[in-house]
């Protein structure tokens, strides 16, 4: 099929490869996905829709579910699934939250003491899944139900308010014509393309999820390995509740419930593999700004709210659908 | 000079015939000594005082049915599942074998069945996977030498004598034979593989497939690559092995060296006929 | 050519004339609320207001909003940034939480758009960073709404001559103001009654939802068989705990309460099914905020009362549903005549 004897002294120009690579990138879809509903809202939203300030706002809404998909992304890249998500975001607002109102917790602190928290939490579902081998799902369906019921008995009917301006300012401040949340999300997400793509790390989880006994044969540490996606999935949902703190500047027992849903969706429908072993931070940066576009397009519409639902679930559903097309009928 | 493992030589010799002895005692230390394995799964002997001897660039196939023990062996000298009492010696040396990294760091490779390969990531990153050089140190996050990876994995496929077209695409999209070429060619990249274990390596492949892995296993022959094949196409195995040991109910009932013997001698042996195999 | 020039000035006059009080084109008007379900409070006060709007001829454009719960205080805050960007002229908002929608309604208000703030009443004196934006507060008193609930309760039970009762409380989401205002007005209630006693044996957490609610009656009756009567913070939980009750055979001996009057909650109050629901009517609220609306394109916006409370009322029979439900909102006579 090929008459070259090394491939390598006759491997194709850089150029032609990447636009090749580009052909089968996984997010190709959601990418034209983006720019086809783009159009459309733009074309039935009139002038509110396609403006500068309305992307900001878009991209400012979908922070915390984008700093929440890089984790997740990680995670479901060795065939995991993380749905504690919104409950750690909760316990880490009742206790940073709870802290920084009595005084307790200086608040230059509560960034990395939110992180250390969610991080924590990360790792007992990281030990349950790899050395009491609980499925991923199970294990932190648990946690899911655990965590919030600590956050509620916690809280109480509590609510935090007034935060501390250095955690407002998270939330709310404006730098370099970004939200300042918005740019903290672009920073989780170009290091976690960095650490999937470029290092030792992002090939261990890949090839975790993509045949854990190839893994398991080498000198890869696989327990450990699995085990730190959840934690850094914790991490980041730290910082994501410091994030939503601040832009609620409030905090309740409430906080997060539902939200990992909405993460999950975006990752997959971003084209990484539900079962692992394939994943792409491009993607997740996408379809976490795809569900965000369609939310805010869909109001401007002035469809009524329960249209608004139905296009949205049926979009997602062929969203992925078409994901998983393209990854049946293209060639890997 | 059998010394303190007399018996165990003996249990070995015995069901051997005076002209293999013969040649075995004047050849020098053999690569690899398998003396006197046990292994049980609860009420089951897997492998009952099982004795194996390879010599330095020899090409040894092992056969037996499906349970006879080749798996359960190959387990105990990979450090997959260590045998429960019995001794391993590699180059003379006694050696404790209790996980594949022991295995790994004595030189020890085995190539399973299911190739072990992760599908989503390509040529390079399998072939060096847990195993890379690094341009930027960092622990986990350490940037791999991407660069370095492909040069080498190149050479070593020009060794093994195997084209892949497109070697930075997902090794998914590769045919059988090419994945196995793969799969042995990172067991092969150091150049300190002292032994190669290749589990079924032509099960599953296509015709003209099967010739290849069969032309890549006779390129590492000639090499002087110290291999043992386990496979149950006994064509295969005559075509590419020095001898042949027959595996049956946990025991080695014979081994045989491959130019001396027929397929229905081996045939015989498998299935238990041991009075039609000893001509 | 004269006479040309002189229309077209007349033209523009009368044009400009019009204007002062009418409308270059439709009215955008957000509709946000923190559910939105056709049969309950929401969907009937959309309705009011359309009506009243309609009734005016006023033409609008309404962008309709909602988060997937009632507790999503982070969804709420994405979709009031983006009513911020839609140049609203008015905008109907029902709170998830007064405190944590603070944030985007300081948005929605500096983008120009005015506030009918609905269901959420602000503490007396408070006062709010986008206050200014605010046209009017239509809403009713949750804490009357609860105390007018534990008052009924404490003088169904002396009129069986009991001087005390067994209760069990299901909650809203645990920090929803409503439903802590609701619930603390039925203990407030239920203890000034004189020669009343309640005893809260337990204290269950159904999220306004029916489900959780129905799932939380169904526990509490293994644990508590001595209960004797179910308070419901809302419409929907009141019909889950019903449901539960009747799965258990335990209608009979245990009294549930409801607030709000939803139609089916109302229904199964004619039916005897739920013993008490104390109404507000939601398309008078919906009316009432039209009404600040209109008021405000006239110019009268300084005579637009603040706070507008909605009257509440007691429904415990068909008697009184007949009495003081609206009959378009609900064709309940048809259901009675079953």
């Amino acid at each position: 099929m090929n008459e070259r004897i090394n491939s390598v002294e006759t491997a194709p120009s850089r150029a032609t490869l990447s636009l090749d690579r580009l052909r089968t990138a996984p997010f190709l879809n959601v990418a034209v996905a983006i720019v086809v509903i783009y159009v459309i809202l733009t074309a039935i939203t009139g002038e509110t829709f396609n403006t500068v300030n309305n992307q900001i706002t878009i991209m400012r809404a979908a922070s915390v579910f984008l700093i929440l998909a890089v984790g997740q992304t990680l995670v479901m890249t060795t065939g995991g699934i993380d749905i504690s998500t919104g409950s750690m975001i909760g316990v880490v607002g009742a206790i940073v939250g709870s802290g920084l109102e009595t005084g307790m917790l200086d608040p230059v602190l509560a960034i990395l003491v939110a992180i250390v928290i969610g991080a924590a939490l990360g790792a007992f579902n990281g030990f349950n899944i790899t050395v009491l081998g609980v499925p991923p799902l199970l294990a932190t369906l648990g946690t899911f139900v655990a965590y919030r019921g600590f956050t509620q008995y916690y809280m109480g009917v509590n609510l935090v308010t007034d935060l501390p301006n250095i955690v407002t300012a998270v939330g709310r401040a404006w730098v370099l014509g970004l939200p300042l949340a918005v740019w903290v999300a672009l920073l989780v997400t170009l290091a976690g393309w960095f650490v999937l793509q470029r290092t030792l790390y992002g090939r261990y989880i890949t090839a975790i999820g993509s045949n854990p006994k190839a893994a398991e044969a080498t000198r890869i540490n696989v327990r450990a390995i699995t085990a730190s996606t959840y934690v850094i999935q914790g991490g980041l949902a730290g910082l994501a509740a410091l994030v939503l703190m601040g832009r609620l500047n409030s905090a309740s027992a409430a906080m997060g419930e539902g939200i990992e849903l909405h993460v999950i969706a975006a990752v997959v429908l971003g084209g990484t593999y539900l079962f692992g072993g394939r994943s792409t931070m491009i993607g997740t940066l996408l379809g976490v700004y795809v569900i965000g576009m369609l939310e805010n397009g869909l109001i401007q519409t002035g469809a009524g709210f329960f249209v608004q639902r139905m296009i949205l679930g049926l979009l997602i559903i062929a969203a992925v659908a078409l994901q998983l097309q393209q990854r049946r009928s293209g060639p890997v | 000079m059998f010394g303190p493992r007399d018996s165990a030589a003996h249990a070995l010799l015995r069901l051997r015939p005076a002209k293999d002895r013969e040649e075995e005692m004047q050849t020098e230390t053999p690569l690899l000594e398998v003396i006197d394995l046990e292994k049980r799964f609860g009420g089951v002997r897997a492998l009952q005082g099982v004795s194996l001897t390879i010599a330095e660039g020899e090409s040894l196939a092992l056969v037996g049915d499906n349970g006879a023990g080749k798996s359960t062996l190959v387990k105990a000298i990979a450090g997959v599942q260590p045998a429960d009492t019995g001794q391993i010696r590699l180059g003379g040396r006694d050696v404790s074998i209790r996980s594949p990294k022991d295995a790994g760091a004595l030189g020890i490779e085995v190539v399973y069945q299911d190739l072990a390969l992760a599908n989503s990531l390509d040529v390079a990153a399998n072939v060096f996977l847990g195993d890379e050089p690094v341009r930027f140190r960092m622990g986990w996050f350490s940037v791999p030498d991407v660069r370095k990876m492909a040069t080498e994995t190149a050479a070593t496929l020009q060794r093994l004598r195997i084209n892949i077209p497109e070697p930075r695409r997902p090794v998914a999209n590769l045919s059988g034979g090419q994945r196995q070429a793969v799969a042995i060619g990172r067991s092969i990249r150091k150049g300190n593989r002292e032994l190669l274990v290749l589990d079924e390596p032509t099960a599953a492949l296509g015709v003209e497939e099967v010739r290849k892995v069969l032309a890549l296993i006779q390129t590492l022959r000639e090499q002087g690559q110290t291999m043992i094949i386990i496979s149950h196409d006994l064509e295969h195995v005559f075509s590419v092995s020095d001898r042949i040991a027959v595996m049956r109910q946990g025991r080695i009932v014979a081994t045989r060296r491959t130019k001396e013997v027929t397929k229905t001698d081996i045939v015989r042996l498998i299935v238990g006929d041991l009075e039609g195999a000893t001509e | 050519m004269k006479r040309l020039t002189t229309l077209l000035a007349a033209a523009t006059l009368s044009v400009a004339a019009s204007a002062a009080m009418a409308q270059d084109g439709p009215l955008r008007i957000g509709f946000v609320s923190h559910q939105h379900d056709i049969t309950d409070l929401f969907g009937q006060l959309e309705i009011g207001f359309r009506d009243r709007l309609d009734a005016e001829g006023i033409k609008y454009e309404m962008f309709q909003a909602a988060p997937s719960a009632s507790n999503r205080h982070d969804e709420m805050l994405n979709i009031l940034e983006n009513m911020a960007n839609l140049n609203l002229d008015y905008m109907v908002f029902g709170p998830t939480s007064l405190d944590q929608n603070t944030q985007g309604l300081v948005e929605v208000a500096n983008a120009g758009t005015k506030l009918l703030m609905v269901d959420y009443e602000p503490e007396e004196g408070a006062s709010f960073p986008f206050e200014d934006a605010v046209l009017n507060w239509s809403v009713y008193n949750h804490g009357e709404m609860g105390e007018q609930t534990g008052r009924w309760i404490a003088e169904h039970f002396k009129a069986q001559d009991k001087d005390n009762a067994n209760v069990i409380m299901i909650w809203g989401p645990v920090a929803s103001e409503i439903s802590q205002a609701r619930g603390n007005g039925v203990l407030k209630g239920m203890e000034e009654t004189e020669g009343f006693t309640a005893n809260v044996i337990y204290e269950g957490y159904g999220n306004f939802q029916r489900e959780l609610a129905y799932n939380e009656v169904e526990r509490a009756l293994i644990a508590y068989p001595q209960v004797e009567v179910i308070v419901a913070m809302n419409s929907v939980m009141a019909l889950g705990s019903m449901s539960a009750l009747e799965a258990d055979g335990r209608l009979d001996d245990v009294v549930v309460t409801g607030m709000g009057g939803q139609p089916d909650e109302l229904e199964m109050v004619a039916r005897g099914k739920i013993g008490v629901a104390v109404f507000r009517d939601p398309r008078s609220m919906g009316a009432n905020s039209a009404e600040a609306l209109i008021m405000d394109m006239q110019g009268k916006t300084s005579e637009i009362p603040r706070v507008l409370y909605t009257d509440l009322r007691v429904l415990d029979s068909v008697e009184s549903i007949r009495t003081y439900v609206p009959k378009e909102m609900l064709d309940i006579d048809a259901k009675l005549a079953e």
